[in-house]
């Protein structure tokens, strides 16, 4: 049973797993061979699921990884989806950094397409809605953008985020802001939320791949 | 560590009997249990803490209503504990006044004996006075559920 306000304690930890977590998928990712641009989103993050889990540094990380894990809304007794990549640090099962997945710039059916939309309303609205990372403050976004064309596909996902930036709970035009894990890197970015149900901001790393 | 406590503490206590009810896990705890306890316990925070602060720990007992007491005080690295002492001084009026905030936060007025309390830069938890609740292993999964609480909040 815990009481009290843990604020003073905020900063006591070194925040380790993101920065940990960030640097595994983008280094690996760095040495996987590159998807093709028709390939689908689960048969991309398989093979990174399967580079991250037997990756020769996998033993310096001491944390779970999982691929697709089932969400449980434990008051409903119901699964409510299924999470692309999972870490999990401790052994607390809603304690998690979740990476969800979505495919920009994709060639569909012979056409390319942005696949913006779909990144931010059945991606990054997720968290939003509580629906994954309900009891934690961060999760993740990985875009894999398949025709290579990384800043394309940033500026079309933020033209999305301005057009949901209400439902997003973003403060408003609703824009990417420079990661604060990986601050150098232009391909990493990050969004701030107010969800309905906590007061505390949560935060979506973004990270775009290049394909 | 956790193969040392298996060995010495839960082995022996599995399946005690009428001829020996007097088993390590429930045998009260002494003073160089907690002193190992509080040790291995600020020792793993320190070592997951960022390089500017630091926890320092006390523990006591109150063996009229059979709760030990832990105090953490969060401090500058390098810095002693200013709040430690006095905060250890009446462990009996602190447990009542836990036990006063933890009734406000979830309406129990019943003897709080597995309670962690944030008070500012302090951090109070009490534990029953059984050997099983000061070992290394408890000291580690302690910290893991300090830790927990902290950086998912």
């Amino acid at each position: 049973m815990i009481a009290g306000d843990p604020a003073d304690w905020d900063d006591f930890f070194q925040q380790s797993l993101i920065p940990a977590v960030l640097s595994l998928v983008i280094s690996t990712w760095s040495r996987m061979e590159k998807p093709e641009q028709t390939a689908h989103e689960d048969d991309i993050s398989v093979r990174l699921y399967t580079a991250l889990t037997t990756g020769k540094d996998r033993n310096r990380h001491a944390f779970l990884i999982r691929y697709q894990d089932v969400e449980v809304d434990t008051d409903l007794t119901k699964v409510t989806g299924k999470k692309d990549t999972v870490v999990f640090p401790s052994t607390l099962e809603e304690v998690y950094f979740c990476l969800e997945a979505k495919r920009l710039n994709a060639l569909v059916s012979g056409v390319r397409r942005s696949l913006a939309d779909a990144y931010v309303r059945e991606g990054m609205q997720r968290f939003v809605d509580g629906k994954y990372s309900r009891f934690i403050r961060h999760g993740g976004m990985l875009g894999y953008v398949l025709d290579g064309q990384v800043n394309r596909a940033i500026r079309n996902v933020e033209i999305n985020i301005q057009t949901h930036a209400r439902e997003l709970g973003m403060t408003l035009p609703g824009r990417f802001l420079p990661s604060s894990v990986r601050p150098n890197d232009s391909f990493v970015k990050e969004t701030h939320h107010r969800r309905s149900h906590e007061t505390a901001v949560f935060h979506i790393h973004h990270l775009f791949m290049s394909g | 560590m956790l193969i040392a406590d298996t060995d010495a503490i839960i082995i022996p206590s599995v399946r005690p009997t009428r001829a020996h009810p007097d088993v390590p896990t429930i045998r009260p705890t002494n003073y160089e249990h907690r002193a190992m306890y509080i040790r291995l316990l600020c020792d793993t925070l320190n070592d997951w803490a960022n390089t500017v602060y630091q926890v320092h720990g006390r523990t006591a007992v109150e063996e009229t209503v059979g709760v030990g007491l832990v105090v953490l005080e969060k401090t500058q690295r390098g810095q002693l504990p200013a709040r430690l002492d006095a905060a250890m001084e009446d462990v009996q009026s602190v447990i009542i006044r836990l036990q006063q905030t933890a009734a406000k936060s979830y309406g129990s007025f019943e003897l709080v004996r597995g309670l962690k309390v944030f008070d500012k830069n302090l951090l109070y938890i009490t534990k029953p006075l059984g050997q099983r609740f000061w070992t290394n292993t408890a000291a580690l999964n302690d910290a893991d559920e300090i830790a927990t609480t902290i950086l998912t909040r």
